[in-house]
């Protein structure tokens, strides 16, 4: 059995490795994803903040569509390509479904705890969202985020 | 999954379109439309572009962008007026038109909670399909709630144009 769980975290936990920002990535556990859509069709909602300004309608549900890259960068036009339709927790507690605005295609990575580093220091926001942090075999420092704190209103 | 309430009954909704947005409004909240010829036009720092006299009290006319900015002149093509109740009295909208619609088996789902602040003044979404089967998001709201934000963005001020 020991033998098995030592194999088990060297292998590590499976997550998605998202490109939010020319450069700059996250990550999310998994499960977390549902869904990639291309090119998609985004209904501006006035008066919403920057970040989140469009919803996308989605098998006959409006979701939220939160641009990383305009909360991480507010002066820099976003340019999201694609969006990963993600499953979150409501602040009360029930399953909800939002997208993120992604650079590029997502990849699939393992990481096991060795690979466990501190935040990017190029934008303190990452101390709010994210829940850990790790380092690719690049060298680039991927903060692991934490969806219910992006959707929530507290953001 | 996300927030929605299900409602298996008619809805008497009044469409206000402003540019390319329409505004939903409970039709109870809609007290009259006039005419944005009859209006008396004010020059005003305070966004109230122009009163209505109604049956004795003096109606405050305001006016907003497609992405529901408060603006300081009236933009062309603003023809019609919808006269809004809400708590503590009436206030007017300028709108290009103006539709009833009687709406069935509609969905509402709630503004996402990461949308919401103080000044949002929307309260849900909804899908519907036009005249021409076309499908539409209407942008759900109601007259003390849009009181509220036009409360909010004259105090406020950076959210407006001149």
């Amino acid at each position: 059995m020991l033998a098995i769980d030592d194999k088990r975290q060297q292998a590590g936990t499976a997550a998605w490795m998202f490109e939010v920002l020319k450069g700059i990535h996250i990550a999310i556990a998994r499960p977390e994803m549902l869904h990639i859509i291309d090119n998609p069709h985004l209904i501006r909602i006035p008066r919403a903040p920057d970040y989140c300004k469009y919803v996308v309608n989605w098998n006959a549900r409006y979701l939220p569509v939160f641009s990383l890259a305009a909360w991480l960068n507010r002066n820099e036009q976003p340019l999201d390509r694609h969006l990963a339709v993600v499953r979150y927790t409501s602040s009360e507690g029930k399953p909800m479904l939002g997208a993120l605005g992604l650079y590029s295609i997502p990849v699939m990575m393992h990481v096991n705890n060795s690979q466990s580093c501190s935040l990017p220091e190029h934008h303190a926001g990452w101390q709010k969202i994210s829940i850990a942090c790790f380092r690719t075999r690049q060298g680039q420092s991927v903060p692991i985020v934490d969806l219910n704190t992006i959707f929530s209103d507290g953001i | 999954m996300q927030a929605s309430t299900h409602q298996r009954q008619d809805f008497y909704i009044a469409r206000l379109s402003m540019g390319s947005t329409e505004l939903m409004f409970p039709q109870v909240d809609v007290v009259s439309i006039e005419s944005v010829f009859d209006l008396v036009k004010r020059e005003s720092s305070s966004f109230v572009i122009g009163v209505f006299e109604l049956n004795g009290d003096v109606v405050p006319v305001y006016a907003l962008t497609d992405q529901l900015e408060l603006l300081y002149e009236a933009p062309e093509k603003r023809y019609h007026c919808a006269i809004l109740r809400h708590q503590s009295g009436v206030f007017g909208l300028l709108c290009d038109d103006v539709k009833h619609l009687e709406l069935h088996d509609i969905e509402f789902q709630s503004i996402p909670q990461c949308m919401r602040h103080e000044t949002m003044p929307l309260t849900h979404l909804f899908s519907y399909a036009s005249a021409a089967g076309e499908p539409k998001t209407g942008f759900v709201t109601n007259s003390d709630w849009i009181f509220h934000y036009l409360q909010q963005s004259i105090t406020g001020g950076e959210q407006c144009l001149q």
